[in-house]
Order: C-alpha cells, then sequence, then structure tokens
C-alpha cells in the first residue's frame, strides 16, 4: 500500500479495474473499527481528525458561517452531512469529503489521454473517462488554425473519431464541461501503442507526464483520467512498430498494471524503476 | 403465534450486503434477505447518448428490472417506475446535469419482499458508484395476517405473503430525523412527517388504522436496515 503523504493513502481494495467483491453481515463490526483505526494510523500528521464517512453520516453538528462547504457535502437543518463515502478532508476551514472511488474530475492544468468519438463543424468531442465527453475547439487546437484563416478547414483531415490525442484540461464549466487545448492538433495525435486505463486516483498531477525510453525508442504519456498511453516515440500514424519496440511497449504496460494492482501511484519514475 | 420459520413479527430474516461483484459496472451490489436476493448495477453518470434523454440542469436515470424468468411484464414495469422515482428523490442529480445514470437490477432469487430487496440493492449500488446522495433510502416488506387476530409481519416470505391480508412495500429515508429540511446544496427541498415514507405500494384489504400501523411499524424496520447499509458501505 503506497502512502502518499500529500494526499493521503491510496487504497488498493477501490481500484475500479480489480475490485474484490465484498461481504458484510449483522455482526461485523469489528471489521469497521478495524478499517477506521487503518485510516488514522496512516493519516497526515498535523491534521485533523481522519475519518470515514458514508452518506447521512453528520460531519459537523454546528456548521456555522466559518466552515467552507465542500465537494460531497450537504447542509441539513444547520449541520454538515456527508453526500458520499469517503474520507473527511480539512484544509482550513474547508470541508470536503474525498471519495473513495469515482470518475475522474477534470481540474485545470491537468494532462488527459483521450480518444476522439465525434467530429462536429467547430470541434471534436473527447472520451475521457469522465461523467461527460470533453470538447476539444477547433479555435485551441494551435496549428489548426492558421489553416482555419486560409479557408474552409476539412476537420477530419486533422482528426477522426477513433484518434488517440494526448491534450491539457483548459477549463471546466460551471456544468461539468471539460474544454481542452493541444499545442498542434496533428501532432497532438498519438501514434501506435496502447493505452492502460487504471483508476484515476493513482496518477496525480505531476511536473512531467511524459517519459522516453531512449534505448528502445518508446515513449509513455501519463494522463491523469487514469488513461496511460505507452507508444512508439516519434513515428508517424502510418508507421508499423518492430518487434523490440512492441515488447518494450508490451512490458512497460505491464508494469502499469502491476503497480495498479498494489495500489501504487503511477509516476515516471516508479515506472522508470521497474522498466529502465 | 409463531411464524414459519421462527422470527418474531416484527424480525427481519438475515440481510447481506455484497458490493463491488461487477468489474465492468460503476457500481454494483447484491442485497439478499433470507431467500430473495436482488444484483443491482450502476452505470453512470456518463454522457447521455440522445438529446432526448440529456436534461441540461440534471441527470437522468434510468431503470431496467429483470425478473429471475420469464418475460417483463406490467409487473416488472411498475417496479421499474417506483425504482426509478425512488431513486431520484435521494440522487442529487443537479450535480450532474446532461448525464444519464442507469440502474439494472436483476432478481436472483424471489422468496418474497423482492421490490423491497430490489430498492435495497438500488441504493447500495448508487453507493458504491460513489453517485452523491442526499441520505439513504431503505424499504421492507411488511404484510397482515388475515382474520382478527391477525398480526402484522415484517418482511414476509413468499408463503406468508400469499396467505395475508394485504401486502406492502414501503420505501423510507431513515436518516432524515427532522420533520422540515433545509434546502440542500442542489437546491432541492425534501419534507415529509416524522416518518419519512418516500415510496410505498400495496396491494390487498386494510383498515386505515392497520394501514398506519404498518407504516410505523416499517419505519423501525427501515431504521436497521439503513444503520446495516452504512456499516456495509464503510467496507472498504
Amino acid at each position: 500500500m503506497h502512502v502518499d503523504h500529500r494526499r493521503g493513502i491510496h487504497s488498493s481494495a477501490t481500484v475500479r479495474c480489480r475490485s474484490p467483491s465484498t461481504l458484510a453481515t449483522i455482526t461485523h463490526s469489528a471489521a469497521v473499527c478495524r478499517m477506521e483505526s487503518k485510516y488514522q494510523a496512516l493519516g497526515r500528521p498535523g491534521e485533523g481528525t481522519v475519518g470515514v464517512v458514508c452518506v447521512g453520516d453528520v460531519i459537523e453538528p454546528q456548521a456555522n458561517d466559518s466552515v467552507l462547504r465542500g465537494h460531497g457535502t450537504l447542509l441539513r437543518s444547520g449541520s454538515l452531512v456527508a453526500s458520499r463515502c469517503g474520507r473527511v478532508q480539512r484544509w482550513n476551514q474547508l470541508v470536503l469529503v474525498e471519495p473513495l472511488a469515482g470518475a475522474y474530475a477534470a481540474a485545470v492544468g491537468h494532462v488527459v489521454v483521450g480518444r476522439i468519438v465525434q467530429v462536429e463543424a467547430t470541434r471534436w468531442l473527447v472520451d475521457i473517462h469522465a461523467t461527460t465527453l470533453a470538447v476539444l475547439p477547433l479555435s485551441t487546437a494551435g496549428g489548426a488554425v492558421r489553416k482555419a484563416a486560409e479557408g474552409a478547414v476539412d476537420m477530419r483531415s486533422i482528426l477522426v473519431e477513433g484518434d488517440l490525442i494526448a491534450a491539457e484540461v483548459q477549463a471546466v464549466r460551471s456544468d461539468g464541461q471539460v474544454q481542452l487545448h493541444v499545442r498542434d492538433a496533428v501532432a497532438s495525435k498519438l501514434p501506435p501503442g496502447t493505452v492502460v486505463d487504471i483508476p484515476a486516483a493513482l496518477v496525480r498531477p505531476q511536473r512531467k507526464h511524459v517519459h522516453h525510453w531512449a534505448a528502445t525508442g518508446i515513449k509513455a504519456v501519463f494522463g491523469c483520467n487514469g488513461a496511460i498511453w505507452i507508444g512508439v516515440d516519434g513515428g508517424s500514424s502510418a508507421a508499423v512498430p518492430g518487434i523490440e519496440q512492441v515488447q518494450a511497449v508490451v512490458q512497460a504496460a505491464t508494469a502499469v498494471r502491476a503497480l495498479a494492482g498494489v495500489g501504487q501511484a503511477i509516476t515516471p519514475a516508479a515506472v522508470e524503476r521497474m522498466v529502465p | 403465534m409463531e411464524r414459519a420459520d421462527g422470527r418474531r413479527p416484527g424480525e427481519i430474516r438475515i440481510v447481506r450486503c455484497e458490493r463491488g461483484l461487477l468489474s465492468r459496472a460503476d457500481g454494483s451490489a447484491q442485497w439478499t434477505q433470507g431467500g430473495t436476493s436482488c444484483l443491482a448495477s450502476v452505470a453512470g453518470p456518463t454522457q447521455a447518448p440522445t438529446s432526448a434523454k440529456e436534461d441540461a440542469e440534471r441527470a437522468t436515470l434510468e431503470v431496467v428490472f429483470k425478473p429471475r424468468a420469464g418475460l417483463v411484464g406490467s409487473t416488472e414495469k411498475q417496479y421499474e417506475a417506483l425504482i426509478r422515482r425512488s431513486c431520484e428523490a435521494v440522487i442529487l442529480a443537479a450535480l450532474h446535469p446532461r448525464t444519464l445514470i442507469q440502474v439494472v437490477v436483476q432478481v436472483v432469487s424471489d422468496d418474497g419482499g423482492v421490490l423491497a430487496c430490489a430498492l435495497n440493492a438500488a441504493c447500495a449500488a448508487l453507493v458504491d458508484a460513489a453517485v452523491p446522495l442526499r441520505t439513504l433510502c431503505a424499504a421492507v416488506s411488511m404484510a397482515q395476517e388475515a382474520g382478527p387476530e391477525g398480526q402484522l409481519l415484517l418482511d414476509p416470505s413468499a408463503a406468508e405473503a400469499a396467505a395475508a391480508a394485504a401486502v406492502g412495500t414501503f420505501a423510507y429515508l431513515p436518516l432524515l430525523h427532522s420533520v422540515s429540511e433545509e434546502v440542500s446544496a442542489a437546491g432541492d427541498s425534501i419534507s415529509g412527517g416524522d416518518l419519512q415514507l418516500l415510496t410505498s405500494l400495496t396491494r390487498g384489504r386494510l383498515t386505515s388504522d392497520q394501514l398506519l400501523d404498518m407504516v410505523e411499524a416499517g419505519r423501525q424496520g427501515a431504521d436497521r436496515l439503513a444503520a446495516f447499509m452504512q456499516q456495509a458501505a464503510r467496507q472498504v
């Protein structure tokens, strides 16, 4: 179990791709105490109580104006109640419930790996494993803007359905719609490779999201939405990768899946340790 | 008068809740009460596939109820509508506009009280999928025995329900204790009596006193079930 002192532990039991079935009978109160004490032992030093709450639990009996309500909380009859199961996080006056599982929640600045699912007149719709499709407008897709100025641009000549792209989240609207942007739409299309889907909670925003392996000529992009793309470095989409490159890609993908299976946070450094 | 399986009139059958059974669903739960078992799976919130189903202000909920055997008929459609309206009351749908939440309930075995079991399984699956909820919803089934000496039975088996004068399924919001509620983060409000009765489906003949007794006794059973559901939700 990996302990990240910035954000608490990542529990392997909550991964979506391999969640064990949990059996609870009416006499299982001992297990509840065990789990709550486990969270407390690994809680961040210096913070308030690390509590696991369930839907309907009262977090703060008297929530006056000094308490800021964050995600996962409700105000009911003057007290703060949880609307999700998870851990209570207290940051100064902000109280929120971090869910133990859930879809990817985009934030500005995240690098994501997504697949084009729809081509529209002035934008592409991208599947980034969030609750709604993300939007990549033509205006923010760098190189295409110059082409558009010359005349009508054929969206399909740049990106079609099924293409994989690496993009950065530019904005998240109030209704949850995610807007992406890329430096160059044509160059953002990822060459042949494989995508490993892991829980989004295991990939935190970090300084470097791309890792190159010079020896074998492969590259990995770590998307904060839990999609890790590993593939040929610098090849065009039509190039056929050699057998050593395919083996290296499979090796790196297996390493990522193994790390995700034990709940380890996926960073370029962690994968580098396993696949030098 | 003792019940066939030795239970007291106000005793629920052994309850089991397994979560996280289905690897490709966002949330899943199997809820078992005695011989009745239902498996519920939740997919979503995901992008609504067509604009007809899309609501610009809130999430749309779709429920499919599948019986253990046979084709889907009008009873199943009625159950679907009841489960959908009950779940819509607890889901904070305004937090996920333009999305679709799909709940599929499959009856694994049926020994009475299948609608209550299905409602509990759906709620546990929504908790497992981390869909934001106002509170938990717990459902119980009750039976009023025939005759002047007839007792009120909580969580009847199929045989007890068939021999009863009336049966009812009641869904409550057990964790709300006050009479009127504040507006929640989503801007909606729930108000209800002390019993917080959300849904009821009854069949048979009852006096009004018997019906009120049924609803009150059911609330106590729902409190116990909600406490168990919370305990099951804490098991990671």
